[in-house]
């Protein structure tokens, strides 16, 4: 055996060649083998870069300005035709939808000596408002206002105003389709009710949602840490007093709390995110801090904690430099899976009006302004909602993930 | 022996498949076992001792064990042709185990009455009062004062000891032909050990059971069992008597652990005696005698392949090219 | 036995007592207050109506005050509704939230139990992976959107169950959307805790004993294994409750229910002290009885607990 040349591979007594392997790498190779984890890992990577790269696609023109308002472009549906089609086919469809009620109505007028939508005229007509549908046939009764609206050569019927009135819009459209830029911007996932993109609001909501999730739970996972730590190294009363804390905010909704601090504090405070993290990181640090403390309490009288202590470390030292690494496993695991609840609650926040204000805009919010427009634009909802559910799902799957590839031995493993 | 065969073990194979590769937990074990007789088997952590016995009656966890190949005849039936009903049978009834740690063991939701009265209903067909009734007669056999009252307590509330001891009784309840203990006494007290085997010595002499008794103390053996056997790495070195083995040594590894035992009669100058070296990681092992980088005696072959077993009077059986060579 | 148990039920009030004082002071010193989004109330008027309300004292009198009033049980008139008393609302809100709230928990447990059963028991095959992913769904899908969505699809669009109201309304079938919406994300944790935990006692040496004694595999995972890996369950279901609580303030408003989830948020932006006050309270003591309920269950299964 030559001692001058270090061996590059260790070999054990058979000879044969033995890979040294370090925690994390060895967690890495299990969690390679988990496929969904695996996805899970590039959808949840995919999103941060996304997120992160979003002011210069922005920038760039890869995607559209998430605060600029169209109006004429408002509610359109998902699609790769430019806007100006879009807003063509809507128009044309709604000229038809009149054109047959008009027809419908007449045919009832020649039959029955009575036009249901002819009696109707609210005043000045400047602007005409289109009608939902069709006017109710049972309201018979016919009285005139005449009005002083401009448009008095028109006939007295609303719809056929507003057929009028469409028409000329359709024309207006068609002829600016090719110059005016508004109208050949493409939405792959539509417009909401201002005309904003869908897109790149949601991609802009993901920043916000995202940053609040990170820094949120970086938040509650160091207070569960130092709590959970200093609770399990130390013990005795100090341990049983925060363990009775812990448990009786465990039980209660303090979510509820959180709601009335939010509703309280009124708009200008609730403009500040570190009010919302702290908040949120007031409700979620409590699994952390006893996840952390369970792991202490089992590795506080493990030999290298003793070896330490012998050699005269001080307390705070062997919680942060000894005991606390070999805790990181776990901390990981839970980080992980705190991140989905985190944001969960802060989109629970926001769809409550209670979290992120106008102008900014996170998941939370723009599902809440979805189900608002959720009858008639779907996809107003769809879009943030199933956004937001695949990065929720993703980050599950993950921190299930690393907790079967950090300790083989956990619960889940199968 | 001049009893009849009553178990037969043929070249058992189980292997598990992990990720890493293969484990040859149990790789080519073969022993008999005679009516009555008490067998030891002792080995290091990791040797196999406990897979072959889960082995013999079919508990392996599947995935990720399987047991490979090889044959257990029992009355000269291949157990592990069985079907699972014709197994649910032998368990328990006519080959009964008991574990190492009585704390893990028993159910902790479940009163001990349940847990002994379900076996004896279950396999001797007796209704629940007669069960209980056979269940307490029983505890009291296996030493547990005040049996009525206790029975219907929780194993928690009882110490490990007499937790050991309803084990016992519980695994000798329906009469087995064979009682398998895998490390009955390696979770208890010194003190409380001896009591325990004294136990089992006495009632399987009653009852005349058959003993497989797994451990890691050659002094436990030397106390109870007449055939030793002497697993290393997933296979038997050597098997034969006690006082044969002891006696007279003859597999290398067998005179380290004899070696081993710190003697009280000679003089406190000696170093202790180890054998150097650990027990082989037993993934992907190669063909060679997995003892050789702790042996002595090494040749040149015992690197390259395996040694052929070679037997001689009775019983007795050493897989050593120490021997083959001598044969030869 | 029933020491420890008056023991508990007293312990419960210096909880309550630190709940009702945290929020107490933490409403009152919020800025704004019930009057302040009036439009300009005459300067006399306002004192007069501070003084009926005893806003003029000092905080510290009004706290207790407040106290002795709860010890009455008089909870007080709403600041905002102003021809109806808190006890009132309480009184009409509360036993539709409770049973709301209690369908929603009894579906999670009996659901996510069976789900997390036939996951564990087909582990890794087809069952499970749609189990699973069922699961995560559901702790991943808010119920700001499930509800909705439900309540589009199933009550809207397809007619199959009524979009909102009440029972009084609709008749029983008025729970089942509510419910399930507040129950899903429950469902889901409930199935996935008591697959791991079945899992795991599989693997446990006592479960290796029963099978040694040649008992069936149906026996032993009935009568051996059901008992212990359930526990875990019953220890989650004081989170749950009061999960289900924080829930019912969303789906209450969404779906239209009558209880007193519904005017909890809006309460709080009005500043309505004795209403939100009035639900802190009631809330927190439906959910401090819950955790003993749910702790005094739990001693009665586990043999290994005694309540000495």
């Amino acid at each position: 055996m030559s001692d001058n040349k270090k061996e590059t591979q260790a070999v054990n007594e058979f000879n044969q060649v033995m890979k040294p392997v370090s925690l994390w790498a060895d967690a890495w190779k299990r969690l390679r083998k988990n496929r969904m984890a695996l996805v899970s890992l590039y959808i949840v990577s995919f999103y941060i870069i996304i997120t992160l790269a979003a002011p210069l696609l922005s920038s760039m023109g890869v995607i559209h300005d998430y605060k600029e308002q169209i109006l004429s472009n408002a509610s359109l549906a998902p699609s790769f035709k430019p806007a100006g089609a879009l807003v063509v086919a809507k128009l044309e469809k709604r000229i038809v939808d009149l054109e047959e009620t008009i027809k419908s109505h007449q045919a009832l007028e020649a039959e029955t000596g009575y036009n249901p939508s002819s009696g109707f005229n609210f005043g000045p007509t400047a602007e005409v408002v289109p009608t939902e549908g069709e006017v109710d046939p049972n309201q018979s009764f016919s009285l005139n206002f005449g009005g002083t609206g401009t448009d008095t050569t028109a006939s007295a019927d609303p719809l056929a105003r507003e057929l009028e009135f469409q028409k000329t819009e359709l024309e207006r459209v068609k002829a600016e389709m090719e110059t005016n830029p508004s109208a050949k911007k493409v939405y792959i996932l539509g417009t909401d009710d201002l005309g904003r993109d869908m897109f790149s609001r949601i991609i802009y909501g993901g920043r916000i949602s995202l940053a609040i999730g990170i820094v949120g739970t970086l938040t509650a996972a160091l207070v569960g840490i130092i709590f959970g730590a200093v609770s399990g190294y130390i013990g005795g009363w100090l341990d049983n007093l925060m363990m009775r804390f812990v448990d009786i905010m465990y039980g209660l909704p303090y979510m509820l709390m959180v709601i009335i601090i939010m509703a309280m504090i009124g708009e200008k405070a609730r403009g500040s995110f570190v009010i919302l993290f702290i908040a949120i990181a007031l409700v979620s640090w409590l699994t952390i801090a006893r996840v952390v403390r369970g792991q202490i309490i089992s590795l506080k009288n493990s030999e290298f904690v003793e070896a330490a202590r012998s050699m005269g470390a001080s307390v705070p030292r062997i919680i942060f430099r000894h005991l606390l690494p070999n805790t990181l496993g776990v901390i990981v695991v839970f980080s992980t899976l705190l991140m989905p609840s985190f944001i969960m609650n802060e989109s629970f926040l926001s769809f409550l009006g209670l979290g992120v204000s106008a102008p900014d805009a996170s998941w939370g919010t723009l599902v809440s302004e979805g189900v608002k427009a959720m009858e008639y634009s779907t996809w107003q909802l769809l879009g943030p909602a199933i956004a937001m559910t695949i990065f929720l799902f993703s980050m599950n799957f993950l921190g299930d993930g690393l907790r079967d590839a950090l300790d083989p031995q956990s619960k889940n493993r199968t | 022996m001049t009893e009849e065969v009553i178990l037969q073990v043929k070249d058992l194979k189980t292997y598990f498949h992990v990720d890493e590769g293969i484990v040859k937990a149990v790789d080519g074990v073969s022993f008999d076992l005679h009516k009555g007789e008490t067998l030891g088997i002792v080995g290091e952590s990791g040797s196999g001792k406990s897979v072959t016995n889960l082995s013999i009656i079919n508990l392996i966890p599947n995935p990720p064990g399987k047991i490979a190949g090889g044959q257990v005849l029992f009355h000269d039936k291949d157990i592990l042709k069985m079907s699972a009903n014709e197994i649910r049978q032998i368990r328990g009834n006519k080959i009964s185990m008991i574990f190492q740690d009585p704390m893990t063991s028993l159910n902790p939701f479940l009163k001990v009455s349940t847990q002994m009265i379900e076996t004896i209903v279950l396999h001797q067909g007796l209704d629940k009062k007669a069960a209980k009734a056979k269940a307490i007669e029983m505890l009291k056999l296996a030493g547990i004062p005040a049996p009525e009252k206790r029975i219907d307590q929780y194993p928690h509330q009882f110490s490990g000891g007499m937790r050991q001891r309803v084990m016992i009784a519980m695994g000798l309840s329906c009469n087995p032909e064979i009682l398998i203990a895998d490390e009955p006494t390696s979770a208890l007290d010194v003190t409380i050990q001896a009591q325990i085997l004294e136990l089992m010595k006495d009632l399987t002499k009653k009852l005349g059971t058959a003993v497989i008794l797994i451990t890691h103390s050659l002094g436990v053996v030397a106390g109870m069992c007449n055939t030793i056997c002497v697993m290393y790495a997933g296979r038997v070195v050597e098997r034969g008597r006690t006082e044969d083995i002891f006696g007279e040594p003859k597999h290398p590894y067998t005179q380290g652990l004899i070696h081993s035992v710190p003697r009280l009669d000679r003089e406190n100058s000696e170093r202790l005696f180890s054998i150097q070296g650990q027990p082989p990681n037993v993934i992907d092992l190669p063909d060679c005698c997995p003892f050789y980088p702790r042996c002595e005696k090494a040749m040149d072959i015992c690197k390259k392949k395996y040694p052929t077993v070679v037997h001689s009077e009775n019983g007795r059986a050493v897989s050593c090219w120490l021997y083959a060579e001598e044969k030869k | 036995m029933a020491r420890y148990f008056i023991r508990r039920v007293l312990s419960l009030i210096p909880t309550l007592l630190i709940i009702i004082t945290l929020s107490f002071f933490m409403i009152r010193l919020a800025p704004g207050g019930p009057f302040s989004r009036e439009k300009d109330v005459p300067e006399i008027i306002l004192q007069n109506l501070l003084k009926r309300y005893h806003m003029d004292e000092s905080l510290g009198r009004q706290y207790l005050r407040y106290l002795g009033d709860i010890l009455r049980w008089d909870l007080g008139p709403s600041f905002r509704y102003r021809d109806i008393t808190v006890n009132e609302m309480i009184d009409q809100g509360l036993p539709v939230s409770m049973a709301l709230g209690v369908t929603a928990l009894v579906m999670s447990v009996f659901s996510g139990v069976a789900v997390g059963i036939i996951s564990a028991l087909r582990q890794n095959k087809w069952p499970d992976y749609v189990a699973v992913s069922i699961a995560v769904v559901g702790i991943s899908v808010p119920l700001f959107v499930m509800g909705p969505v439900l309540q589009l699809f199933v009550g809207m669009r397809w007619k199959i169950l009524p979009m909102g109201q009440w029972v009084s309304v609709h008749g029983w079938k008025a729970i089942i959307l509510p419910a399930l919406t507040l129950s899903f994300p429950y469902f889901a944790y409930i199935a996935r805790l008591s697959r791991a935990s079945i899992l795991e006692v599989l693997r446990s040496d006592y479960i290796r004993t029963a099978r040694a004694k040649g008992l069936k595999e149906s026996v032993v995972v009935w009568k051996h294994v059901l008992k212990g890996a359930l526990l875990p369950v019953v220890t989650y279901l004081g989170p749950a409750f009061s999960g289900i609580v924080v829930g019912s303030v969303v789906v209450e408003s969404v779906f239209l229910v009558p209880g007193i989830g519904r005017p909890f948020v809006q309460s709080a932006i009005n500043r309505d002290y004795t209403l939100i006050m009035g639900e802190v309270v009631v809330y927190s003591i439906v959910l401090i009885m819950a955790n003993l309920i749910v702790d005094i269950i739990y001693g009665f299964l586990d043999p290994r607990i005694s309540y000495k």
